[in-house]
């Protein structure tokens, strides 16, 4: 039942406005793909396109390896569930479950057995016979949940789905719906524009910019390994620094940085280092010693679970840094104070306009 | 509100007060009195006669007859008009716009008369048509014309008022969970703008019913034939039978009053079932 999902070099513009660029796209059966993005970055565009609601100007969609471009949104077998939950006003939470086997042609007491089995699976076998009006926003998405999956698609398809909810709700569905994922094992294409949201949920991540795919990867190299300076300031907050590559080591003024995994740059190349707020640690200022920056504290803020700082190195870099509560000189730090500032790891990116360092140096 | 003319001077809200509970006698209680005094002056008796009257029954059922024909034609005209308007973007929209309303603009007596130029025995069009033994001018079918065309706004307005608050990803959905383009229309479209429909139907049916400047000019006139409830009443007046005319006219007032009134009734209880999220 469930389904490979492949799109490819996928085009798209409204009037002028070009939306996806080339988007190309690979999920696997039974996978949880998020796909990450800024609004207006295509994410729903694609999502669309991929659910036949949208006609792409150029490119193929592939479900199961067949071809669906000319297939219409009713007969591509896919699960949508939407942003503002498109329940069917005045009805029943059953009747809105038990719409798409209606259609099909299902008599009417095998598609209530089976709408109800799908409330079942949501938690919400109380509610199937209330109006969907009543029922509060968390309990409708999942009754639209319900829906999608009781036409058992080979696809399922949920644009923001949880952007309409706070933060509460929000939570304890984004559990809910990972669960009934897995139990249903089917191939999951989750938009959002919430970085935790994908991280939380997703296998793999795509994340999208001005309709293009900057990376595809496992939540955790998405983070720690971005492709682009785009995917690292977005997902998460990031020092982004000039510096150059020198045995393996990444250099920013003295500040070394270890690599994190494989790097191919050359000595001497120049790159972007990109370096994580809570990989950067402190010490005594007297402690500085190789591989080490000073630097002067330009703000401390206590944020509960850590102290997130703002230091200047003697280099004239400024970095962002968080520092665990229980940190030995999280009590003392305050502004003005010299810190002796390390970076434990970080990454790097090819900085093609940045300058070579001169010989002497390497 | 209530706040702000509890701070009115007593003499000054008194005197409001008055002025707009005597102008509403004035202007609309009294004359339906009166009316009601004309219709059953010589008794009740005499009144049903005047109703009974075969004329009469002719003008009302024809007044009927046309009022529902009217309704159905700009309830599927109006109603895909109502969707052109909200939910395509095209050049000239805005004027096309504007232009739905000019039916309330234009005085209905020369709606009327520019059909019977167009459609009359020395119209283009009517002369095309007389060729081909086809008549409109003078009968039902002109009659629905000129209705369809003053009552055009109302439905158009009432459910473009209702479309342009719906949402229309439920009928996408619908398109994902399997629907064809016509069970869309049928099982989510049409059922998520029933209000506007309603509403549509009741304002243009009560219009319809009342209509006089454009069916005087594009019916003739013709007793027991092209007559309407409005033109008998006029007719029976001029002729100085007011017993007869009060008689219809006190059951037109009547037959409107009730449309608003359950008008009134369908939204208040729409409301009222609707629940808040």
């Amino acid at each position: 039942m469930t389904q490979r999902l492949s799109v490819d070099r996928i085009r798209k513009s409204f009037g002028a406005k070009e939306v996806l660029r080339d988007v190309s796209l690979s999920v696997n059966p039974g996978e949880f793909l998020a796909i990450l993005g800024p609004s207006g970055c295509g994410k729903s565009t694609l999502l669309r396109i991929v659910a036949g609601l949208l006609p792409q100007d150029a490119g193929v969609v592939r479900i199961g390896g067949r071809e669906v471009n000319s297939d219409p949104a009713r007969s591509r077998g896919v699960g949508f569930v939407f942003q503002d939950y498109a329940l069917f006003p005045r009805s029943t939470a059953l009747e809105n479950v038990a719409f798409g086997l209606r259609v099909r042609g299902v008599g009417q007491a095998e598609r209530g057995r089976q709408a109800r089995e799908m409330l079942d699976l949501v938690g919400l076998s109380e509610e199937a016979d209330r109006p969907v009006d009543h029922l509060s926003g968390g309990q409708r998405q999942r009754v639209a949940l319900a829906r999608a999956l009781a036409i058992r698609p080979s696809l399922l398809l949920l644009d923001e789905p949880l952007s309409a909810l706070d933060i509460k709700v929000r939570e304890r569905l984004r559990k809910e719906i990972l669960a009934v994922q897995k139990r249903v094992g089917i191939t999951t294409l989750f938009v959002t524009h919430d970085q935790q949201e994908a991280m939380e949920l997703g296998d793999r991540i795509a994340v999208m910019s001005e309709g293009r795919i900057e990376q595809v990867d496992r939540p955790r190299d998405v983070y720690q390994r971005p492709a682009t300076e785009f995917v690292a300031r977005f997902v998460g907050e990031v020092n982004v620094l000039p510096g150059q590559m020198y045995h393996g080591y990444a250099y920013a003024g003295s500040l070394a940085i270890r690599m994190e995994g494989e790097c191919e740059m050359k000595n001497g190349a120049p790159v972007k280092v990109i370096l994580r707020p809570e990989d950067i640690t402190m010490g005594p200022v007297d402690e500085c010693g190789e591989g080490c920056a000073t630097a002067r504290v330009r703000s401390a803020r206590f944020l509960g679970t850590h102290l997130r700082m703002e230091v200047e190195t003697e280099g004239g870099y400024l970095l962002v840094a968080l520092l665990l509560r229980s940190h030995s000189m999280a009590e003392a730090l305050a502004a003005g104070d010299a810190v002796s500032v390390r970076a434990i790891r970080g990454s790097v990116l090819p900085d093609p306009l940045g300058k070579r360092e001169p010989e002497y140096y390497l | 509100m209530a706040a702000r003319s509890r701070n009115l001077d007593p003499l000054v809200r008194w005197s409001l007060f008055t002025s707009v509970i005597g102008l509403f006698f004035v202007l609309i209680l009294l004359p339906l009195v009166s009316l009601n005094q004309y219709a059953v002056r010589e008794g009740i008796g005499v009144f049903w006669d005047r109703l009974k009257e075969p004329d009469a029954l002719k003008a009302l059922w024809l007044t009927v007859a046309v009022a529902l024909a009217t309704t159905a034609v700009n309830g599927v005209i109006g109603t895909a008009m109502a969707f052109i308007l909200t939910r395509y973007r095209f050049p000239g929209r805005r004027t096309f716009n504007a232009l739905v309303d000019i039916p309330l603009a234009i005085p209905t007596v020369v709606t009327g008369f520019a059909l019977l130029l167009l459609y009359g025995p020395f119209g283009p069009f009517g002369k095309y048509l007389d060729e081909h033994d086809i008549r409109i001018m003078f009968s039902f079918p002109g009659l629905l014309l000129g209705h369809v065309f003053v009552t055009f706004p109302f439905m158009v307005r009432a459910v473009a008022a209702v479309l342009e608050t719906t949402p229309r990803s439920p009928e996408d959905a619908a398109r994902t969970l399997g629907a064809t383009e016509r069970q869309v229309l049928f099982l989510v479209t049409l059922p998520s703008i029933r209000e506007g429909l309603i509403a549509g139907s009741f304002l243009t049916f009560s219009r319809s019913l009342g209509e006089f400047g454009a069916s005087i000019m594009v019916s003739g006139n013709l007793v027991g034939r092209t007559q309407t409830g409005p033109l008998y009443i006029f007719s029976r007046f001029n002729t100085g039978d007011v017993e007869g005319a009060s008689a219809i006219a006190i059951l037109l007032a009547v037959a409107s009053f009730l449309i608003l009134l359950l008008l009134q009734f369908f939204q208040v209880g729409r409301k009222g079932k609707e629940g808040t999220p």
